[in-house]
């Protein structure tokens, strides 16, 4: 009985709508909402515009500074740095999306088995992912990689594998503390089968903190693509990403700030404006952790990077 | 990446309201463990069952690897030049035994493991783990540098943070954290580079000598080490801000300074460190590889890379092995004091 009063309420459709009210209320919240709808109208755009100045290089106009024809300027190439900038956001969507949709639907999978079925598979879901946390990240990826081959569907398998265990615990923690609520019960002994308990009342009850967790997750992956793409792991030249694009005009630095600044600041804005939600969230499904807006830096903060 | 359940293990642990009050029991001997000076026989236990889970979890990893990289391509291929024929790559093969059967291999790979030998560097000559560990001090007073710059800097302005919830100065740190942790630290390298650098001039754009080098690179890295060290002692100090101790303190009429030294600052110290700790090792393991590449730092990360360039596979295994051991050893480090200086805590 004390774990009914630990848990955490049981979420009804109502918390949707009153998240929806927070959401117009908080104009940074609303915000960032508005610049990933943005950014993803921007990245299906990108597939229609005749951007070819992203990927044809133009000796005789490199390096030139922001102007009306170029707005963000040229890179080392010549080529259009705004142009490259919406062409690399669909890589980083791709794999933010891909990722976050793996780990999450295979994370959501084993927090289930751990959290309803429990015992066994309890224990042993639960050791993996206590032995995964003591994978050095970013140097497996880097082996990996290595051995693999750069390319896209390389990275996003290999940042899927290390980042499933934090759906699976967010999963795990909600299952249990639902598993024994009444109407899970009550539908026990209604003579509901596991899965259709699963399918009909679980999942329903860990959507909300999931979809939470996934806004965070796919900052932290974009994050974690654009620095694996810079260090020269991800996507591969000719093709555009924003942190290629930065590794690839770092030695123009000096004489050509925008080459680096814009790509840099399209990671930044995304990668803000997914925590922002992300963490916004957070805070306001869990009721103990209400405590005002400033809250949801603290949440980020709590927030697992892949590396 | 793991540093977050754990961290709210113990934030709950220590002030939650889901705490559970310790049994008499377990009171008293914890009790009778500092009066003797000693730990007590369950803590030893338990801290050896987290050093046996740590060499497992070592053993794993490399496992891992070797599995990993003997089922995609021969790495004989990998490692000699292209265009290398047949002849010689089997010359290699049966010299580093790759071609015997894969529960040999894995037997030797393991034994060669556990006498710290992973083959010669094939681009420096010397022994692999040479090579790494050669590299380590100087990616340590990177990252020391570093954790030094987030507990002098951040630490504090979470503490300033946490007196005034939802005031001007919370909202800024508050921005400034959450900035620090969702900036790139490659672009925010650079950026610090255009700036100090380039336009100022008060520092070296990169590269490696006095320490007037290392100081833009452990600024970049302080950053997001820092971010979320303030927030994690903001929400460490404000929860304890709201115990009765304090209240109590506050009714006798002691100044915040001095309730802040005396009283909070003990009770909200343990987490903070944790997470520095924690922390550190990823920092180690992660974006110190990143920042070392932007500013040329002559560390370990930057030798991670290097070798993937140089396909220099015995490098990059034994950069793997002791990127494992690091974590494995901060980790356990971390858990056992904490468990030594707080025997409430026992959150497994």
């Amino acid at each position: 009985m004390t774990d009914q009063a630990n848990a955490p309420a049981p979420t009804r459709p109502a918390s949707w709508r009153r998240i929806m009210e927070r959401v117009w209320h908080d104009k940074v919240v609303l915000l960032a909402m508005l610049y990933v709808a943005l950014m993803v109208c921007a990245a299906v755009a990108s597939l229609f515009l005749p951007l070819d100045s992203a990927r044809t290089p133009a000796i005789e106009q490199r390096l030139v500074a922001p102007s009306l024809e170029h707005p963000l300027g040229t890179d080392g190439l010549g080529r259009d740095v705004l142009a490259r900038t919406l062409v690399g956001s669909r890589i980083s969507l791709l794999v933010g999306v891909s990722v976050v949709l793996f780990a999450g639907v295979f994370g959501t999978a084993m927090g289930v088995l751990a959290g309803y079925f429990g015992g066994f598979w309890d224990t042993v879901v639960m050791r993996v992912v206590d032995i995964q946390l003591a994978f050095p990240n970013l140097l497996l990826m880097v082996a990996v990689i290595y051995f693999f081959g750069a390319n896209v569907g390389v990275l996003i398998a290999a940042l899927s594998v290390v980042s499933w265990m934090v759906f699976a615990r967010v999963v795990r923690t909600t299952v249990m503390s639902v598993r024994s609520s009444l109407y899970v019960r009550a539908a026990h002994f209604a003579g509901c089968s596991r899965l259709s308990i699963v399918r009909r009342h679980l999942l329903p009850a860990v959507a909300p903190i999931l979809l939470t967790q996934a806004m965070l997750e796919f900052a932290a992956i974009i994050l974690a693509e654009s620095s694996l793409s810079f260090l020269g792991l991800g996507v591969q030249p000719p093709d555009a990403s924003w942190g290629l694009m930065i590794a690839e005009n770092r030695p123009y630095l000096e004489v050509a700030w925008w080459t680096v600044f814009f790509p840099g600041l399209a990671i930044v804005m995304t990668v803000l404006a997914a925590n922002l939600i992300g963490s916004a969230f957070r805070v306001w499904l869990d009721p103990r952790q209400d405590d005002g807006p400033r809250a949801r830096a603290d949440a980020a903060a709590q927030n697992e990077a892949p590396y | 990446m793991f540093v977050s359940t754990r961290n709210e293990t113990i934030l709950n642990a220590e002030s939650g309201p889901t705490q559970s009050a310790p049994t008499p029991g377990a009171r008293r001997s914890a009790a009778a463990a500092r009066a003797s000076g000693w730990v007590d026989l369950s803590t030893v236990r338990w801290a050896l069952g987290r050093i046996v889970f740590g060499f497992a979890a070592v053993i794993i990893v490399m496992s891992a690897v070797f599995f990993v990289t003997r089922s995609t391509s021969d790495p004989a291929r990998k490692m000699l030049p292209l265009g290398s024929s047949q002849e010689q790559i089997d010359a290699l093969n049966a010299r580093l035994g790759l071609d015997d059967p894969l529960w040999m291999q894995y037997e030797h790979f393991l034994s060669d493991m556990f006498h710290l030998d992973f083959g010669r560097s094939i681009w420096e000559g010397r022994p692999a783990l040479e090579v790494v560990v050669d590299r380590l001090p100087v990616t340590f007073t990177l990252v020391g540098l570093a954790l030094l710059i987030s507990i002098v800097v951040f630490v504090p302005l979470g503490v300033i943070a946490s007196l005034r919830p939802g005031s001007l100065t919370d909202r800024l740190v508050t921005a400034l954290s959450l900035a620090g942790l969702s900036a790139p630290q490659f672009w925010l390298g650079a950026m610090l580079v255009l700036v100090f650098a380039v336009e100022l001039d008060w520092f070296p754009t990169s590269g490696s000598g006095s320490m007037i080098y290392a100081v833009l690179p452990a600024v970049t890295l302080a950053f997001t080490m820092g971010g979320r060290l303030a927030q994690v002692t903001r929400t460490s100090f404000l929860d304890q801000a709201g115990s009765p101790y304090v209240t109590m303190a506050r009714a006798k009429g002691l100044s915040t300074f001095y309730i802040l030294r005396r009283h909070v600052l003990r009770n909200a110290l343990l987490p903070i460190l944790t997470i520095a700790s924690w922390d550190t090792a990823r920092a180690i393991t992660g974006h110190a590889v990143v920042v070392e590449v932007v500013f040329a730092w002559p560390g370990f990360g930057r030798l991670v890379i290097e070798s993937v360039q140089r396909q220099d596979f015995p490098v990059i295994q034994a950069c793997v092995f002791i990127g494992a051991v690091l974590i494995v050893v901060i980790n356990v480090v971390t858990d056992v004091l904490n468990r030594i200086i707080e025997p409430r805590m026992e959150s497994r």
